[in-house]
């Protein structure tokens, strides 16, 4: 063995170290991605709108099968408009008032309309 | 010494590819889906392969159980039993007689807290409850006569013909406090043989933690606070389990200061008293859901001589906001500060 093969051994074997080290570093944090990064509509399974946070202070309309549902948004909360066009008819949902974190949604069941966040997660389920 | 340099190359090829089958085998990607059934929020979370159709299948199956133990549904199996079983025997499914012999075992062990027949006095309250009429509440006398029907021993089962019959009219089967625990352990079944590592599943608050955390030491479920948003603290879980919570911030009315809600005292006929919500951490979904119930029935003192007793795991939370705990709970509870 030359002294040059043994250099080249030990830079792999640090190479190797090193990576296994960055991979635990990246690995450990996985699974709670820290941030809000938006919150989603969803109706019978299917995304109709994803809107990037935190926003600003507005209301928007999210059209749907169901008709319109109006969003108030403000910073990372998110409600229901009080004032929303009648499209539900226990109206639960526009009573329930903002949500603010994950893993709080807003469920419509008779519309099976699901409104929740992306991305904050800090537990993996609540009991309730 | 010499020997080492010689297989040195060696030993790195070999660590290198132990370490990529790690990498690779550990990158299974969490997938979660959200829909509604049995008339509450779903949301399955599965760590798999590519292409897994489990939470498909769960899914699935869940609908397939409210489309049985749905009470309010006029095509259930349940809402045909209570409606035409004390005239005549009627036919039970498999699965239907496997919750109904389940949940009187459970009756039994609970001493009569948890009541599957409970059906009645639930009508008695239901508009209560639910904001339809809190001018009149019901009359003790009606609350009286529901507590009467609503008994276990007025259900007959004929496990020869798979047949159930009611001895007395009236009689109506409500599993609504158990069929999410239920649906929790099936879950768990489908996951088995699916040979899916781990996965959670939400339904409706009940709670199922299957196989063993994603890269780091506890799965962390957190128990909601019964007094306002936000949790009041974290479970911390290595491995399966089902976790269950029964309060009296589900469904209420507050109706002359006093709190009305959907969790019904078998045998005073009333909402029950004295306790916010209880927690029960157990590996079967069904037990965990039916005690959790019940002990909100038996109040502080008696449910933690019953929970001791059976060594089961619970929290609960009192009017003071204290917490209490039985079995080993305390171990997994970390508060929300």
């Amino acid at each position: 063995m030359k002294r040059g093969d043994l250099l080249i051994y030990l830079f792999s074997a640090s190479m190797l170290l090193f990576s296994f080290l960055l991979y635990l570093f990246l690995y450990s944090g996985l699974g709670f991605d820290q941030h809000i990064e938006s919150v989603v509509v969803e109706y019978k399974k299917q995304v109709y709108a994803k809107i990037p946070l935190p926003s600003p202070e507005r209301t928007i309309d999210i059209n749907g099968p169901w008709g319109v549902i109006m969003l108030d948004l403000n910073g990372y909360k998110v409600r229901v408009n009080p004032f929303s066009p009648p499209y539900c008819p226990d109206k639960i949902c526009m009573r329930q008032g903002w949500i603010s974190k994950p893993p709080e949604t807003i469920v419509c069941l008779p519309n099976r309309i699901i409104i929740y966040y992306q991305g904050g997660k800090y537990i993996d389920g609540l009991t309730h | 010494m010499r020997r080492i340099f010689k297989y040195l190359p060696l030993i790195i090829l070999a660590s290198a590819l132990l370490f990529a089958f790690w990498v690779n085998k550990a990158e299974t990607k969490p997938e979660t889906i959200r829909d509604i059934a049995m008339d509450t929020f779903i949301e399955i979370t599965t760590y798999h392969q590519p292409r897994d159709t489990a939470s498909e299948e769960i899914l699935k199956d869940f609908k397939y159980l409210e489309s049985i133990f749905n009470r309010y549904d006029e095509n259930s199996v349940v809402y045909d039993v209570n409606k035409h079983a004390f005239e005549k025997p009627i036919s039970i499914p498999s699965i239907f007689e496997n919750l109904l012999t389940e949940s009187l075992k459970l009756s039994d062990y609970t001493e009569g807290h948890f009541n599957p027949a409970i059906g009645p006095l639930v009508d008695v309250w239901r508009k209560v409850i639910k904001g339809e009429d809190i001018s009149n509440l019901p009359d003790i006398n009606i609350v009286k006569e529901a507590i009467s029907i609503s008994k276990t021993e007025n259900i007959i089962i004929n496990e020869r013909n798979g047949q159930v019959s009611f001895a007395i009219p009236g009689v109506s089967l409500d599993f609504g406090a158990v069929v999410k625990g239920f649906a929790v352990d099936r879950a768990f079944e489908i996951l088995k043989n699916k040979g899916i590592e781990r996965a959670v599943i939400n339904a409706g608050g009940t709670i199922g933690v299957y196989g063993s955390p994603p890269g780091r030491k506890y799965w962390r479920i957190g128990i909601q606070h019964p007094r306002k948003e936000g949790i009041i603290g974290v479970l911390n879980l290595t491995s399966t389990m089902v976790i269950s919570t029964s309060g009296d911030y589900e469904r209420y009315k507050i109706i002359d200061g006093k709190r009305y809600h959907h969790l019904l005292n078998p045998f005073t006929g009333y909402p029950t008293e004295e306790l916010l919500s209880v927690t029960i951490i157990n590996k079967n979904g069904l037990l965990s859901d039916a005690v959790s119930t019940a002990v909100m029935s038996m109040g502080l003192e008696k449910g933690i001589e019953f929970l001791t007793q059976k060594s089961l795991m619970a929290i609960i939370i009192t009017p003071d906001l204290k917490i209490h705990f039985t079995g080993d709970a305390e171990s997994l509870f970390q508060p929300e500060l």
